[in-house]
């Protein structure tokens, strides 16, 4: 069955507009918990109170104010909240497509795909038209585009992959560090032997990407004990145990780790 | 401006410590948190202007519930709940972990776009950072990250570890169950655009081309209109408030807060060419720790407590001495605390607990979280003895 779309948008390049769909693309697997009243199992609520009265305030009589300094505060009136949001609009402007390296992974936050709604022809020629020449994924681009959902202005970068849109919601610059102005570690330049051997140990141990490999394990022995429990089955947990190892010099662990590598092929 | 004794440091500190193996090589690390979040939070008051709390209530009998009377539980019917204690939790986690293990190269280009979560930046722990510069320039060299799965915070994550510019970052990847493919979705299969169509497209994407980004596009004009907002207002002394003196609980008051940026620089600044790599450090020696003057690394980790000068200096000084090394202890921030829980501030004392996930955390007072904190602690270090 098909998912739900979440937004829809006019994705607007110069002066084309193609009608799009939101989708998410991350499917959340993790195990919720409900907070619950010991005594009666019932799901706890949350409220505000005043610290000195002990006592609820009604949501009406509530104030929202932004700490300028300590104990002082901004009061922002909701006119004034309503008025800091973006304009709602469905337009998803293209502000301009670079090559996809510019964005290191640590901008982004979150996928989605896009999905056409209504002209097919026109969301399958950009996907052609985004999409790396073939066999040069290196010259592969990204649109950088801005965009309004509720309430919240985002920006992200728009790609083609495997001929469909993919847009990933990108943070927005100042939560990014700019690692080009990190201090590299240095030192006394590296031995080219060593270099050898880590490239070759690397090389060993090399393989495609395999991602159905890696299960959440603790997420499924979560799941199973919550459904033992739930089942009245008496569940038992053992203690983990920690493992400890002590390494040796780097040159001598480099060519140890090759040789092992050596004697697991040739088994 | 607060007094000096007030005077407390904040700021991210180091997520995880331990070491990446790639074969017998074993490279000491801590992690960072690769991106700062900026928000524009704003507080509930009453209508005195006094900064409201929150509290829980049990919806059946109308009144407040404490920490201690709160149990989380999972749905496993209408209205049904199987309960998790907190020791059945912390039985599941998986084993504390202190290592990473690169079984697996794969080429960069393969990871899709869809698995990157989140990035944590890579600082060398050690004397030396030869082996981590060279995993670092191996791994450049050949375009290839390493794949591992590693314990954090309780969790087990899927992680690739990336070089950049000299730099290792350790970016946790999605599940290939938790990522939807185009079928899952149910998008339509592609039509072939007619020529006419991809022309003109074409012809939009060139009109948009350029070599660089623009920052500039990429900021978040929505907290600066806010921000700006609340500047004026305040400079014209517009609907501005003073809460009462006895509020603690609104942050840390004063504290000096360091940016992530700095901290990065801090620690890496620190890792440079250690003494016997024949090129000077500016690292300090372990004998200046042991006078109780932190270094610029130990400083940041001590976000605890009101805790006057005197006292933090003894803590310090007990911290440095018998240790080698002025700013690496073996322990993560994550192990059992060096320094007593009763002495940190509420903050402090939350965001262990938050990380310990221990329930009802936020209807407990200090005695109560650091009296929950030591039992999760203690029972973790018992574990892993």
């Amino acid at each position: 069955m098909p998912a739900r779309a979440m937004y829809k948008a006019e994705l607007k390049v110069e002066d084309v507009t193609i009608p799009v769909k939101l989708y998410a693309a991350v499917e959340d697997r993790r195990v919720h918990f409900r907070l619950l009243h010991q005594e009666d199992g019932v799901p706890v609520q949350q409220r505000m109170v005043d610290p000195s009265t002990r006592e609820p305030v009604p949501p009406d009589e509530v104030q929202r104010g932004y700490e300028a300094e300590r104990g002082t505060y901004v009061l922002i009136s909701q006119q004034e909240q309503e008025q800091l949001q973006p304009k709602p609009t469905r337009t998803m402007d293209v502000l301009r497509i670079v090559p996809q390296e510019r964005l290191g992974h640590q901008w982004y936050v979150r996928p989605y795909y896009l999905g056409p709604d209504g002209d097919a022809e026109g969301y399958f020629a950009l996907a052609q038209v985004l999409a790396p020449p073939p066999k040069k994924p290196k010259q592969a681009v990204e649109a950088i585009v801005s965009w309004v959902m509720r309430k919240k202005e985002y920006r992200g970068a728009l790609r083609s992959h495997q001929g469909y849109l993919v847009l990933l919601a990108l943070r927005h610059a100042g939560e990014v560090i700019q690692a080009e102005q990190l201090p590299t570690p240095g030192g006394r330049e590296l031995d080219p032997k060593e270099q050898k051997m880590a490239a070759q140990l690397v090389e060993m141990l090399s393989g495609p990407f395999e991602p159905e490999a890696f299960q959440d394990e603790y997420r499924q022995r979560l799941g199973a004990f919550i459904q033992d429990k739930a089942g009245g089955g008496d569940v038992l947990l053992a203690a983990p145990q920690a493992k400890r190892s002590v390494a040796p010099s780097l040159a001598e662990a480099l060519e140890a780790s090759v040789k092992n590598e050596k004697r697991r092929k040739v088994a | 401006m607060p007094d000096d004794d007030e005077q407390q440091t904040r700021g991210p500190r180091a997520l995880w410590s331990g070491t990446i193996s790639f074969g017998l090589v074993s490279i000491p690390v801590e992690l960072y948190p690769a991106t700062r979040t900026e928000r524009f939070s704003l507080r509930t008051l009453s209508s005195e202007g006094r900064p409201l709390r929150r509290e829980y209530f049990c919806p059946a009998h109308a009144e407040p519930v404490a920490g201690d009377q709160i149990v989380r539980g999972f749905e496993v019917g209408d209205g049904q709940y199987v309960v998790v204690t907190d020791e059945e939790l912390e039985a599941l986690a998986p084993e504390k972990s202190r290592d990473i293990d690169l079984r697996r190269f794969v080429p960069r280009h393969e990871l899709p776009m869809t698995s990157f979560e989140r990035a944590h930046f890579m600082a060398p722990n050690s004397d030396s950072n030869k082996a981590y510069r060279l995993l670092a320039h191996t791994l450049e060299q050949t375009d290839r990250v390493g794949i591992a799965t590693f314990v954090m915070r309780g969790k087990e994550y899927l992680v690739a570890i990336v070089a950049e510019a000299g730099l290792l970052r350790a970016e946790t990847l999605r599940f290939a169950d938790e990522i939807r493919t185009p079928d899952d979705i149910g998008l339509p299969t592609p039509v072939e655009p007619s020529r006419e169509r991809v022309r003109q497209l074409e012809q939009a994407c060139q009109a948009l081309r350029a070599s660089e980004l623009e920052l500039k596009e990429l900021e978040d004009d929505e907290l600066r209109r806010a921000q700006a907002l609340v500047e004026g207002k305040f400079q014209r002394r517009q609907d501005v408030i003073q809460a009462a003196p006895e509020q603690t609980d609104s942050g840390e008051g004063g504290a000096e807060i360091i940016d992530l940026f700095e901290v990065l620089k801090r620690s890496l600044q620190a890792a440079q060419t250690p003494a016997d790599e024949s090129i000077e450090t500016k690292k300090p020696s372990a004998a200046a720790s042991n006078d109780g003057a932190p270094t610029p690394h130990g400083k940041l980790r001590k976000t605890t407590g009101h805790a006057s000068t005197s006292q933090r200096k003894a803590s310090g000084s007990a911290q440095g001495a018998g240790k080698e090394r002025p700013r690496k202890h073996e322990h993560s921030v994550h192990d059992a605390p060096i320094e007593d829980p009763e002495q940190w501030t509420k903050k402090a004392l939350y965001d262990r607990a938050q990380e310990l996930e221990i329930a009802g955390r936020s209807q407990m007072t200090k005695p109560q979280l650091a009296k929950a904190i030591r039992r999760a602690s203690s029972s973790s270090a018992r574990r892993a003895g």
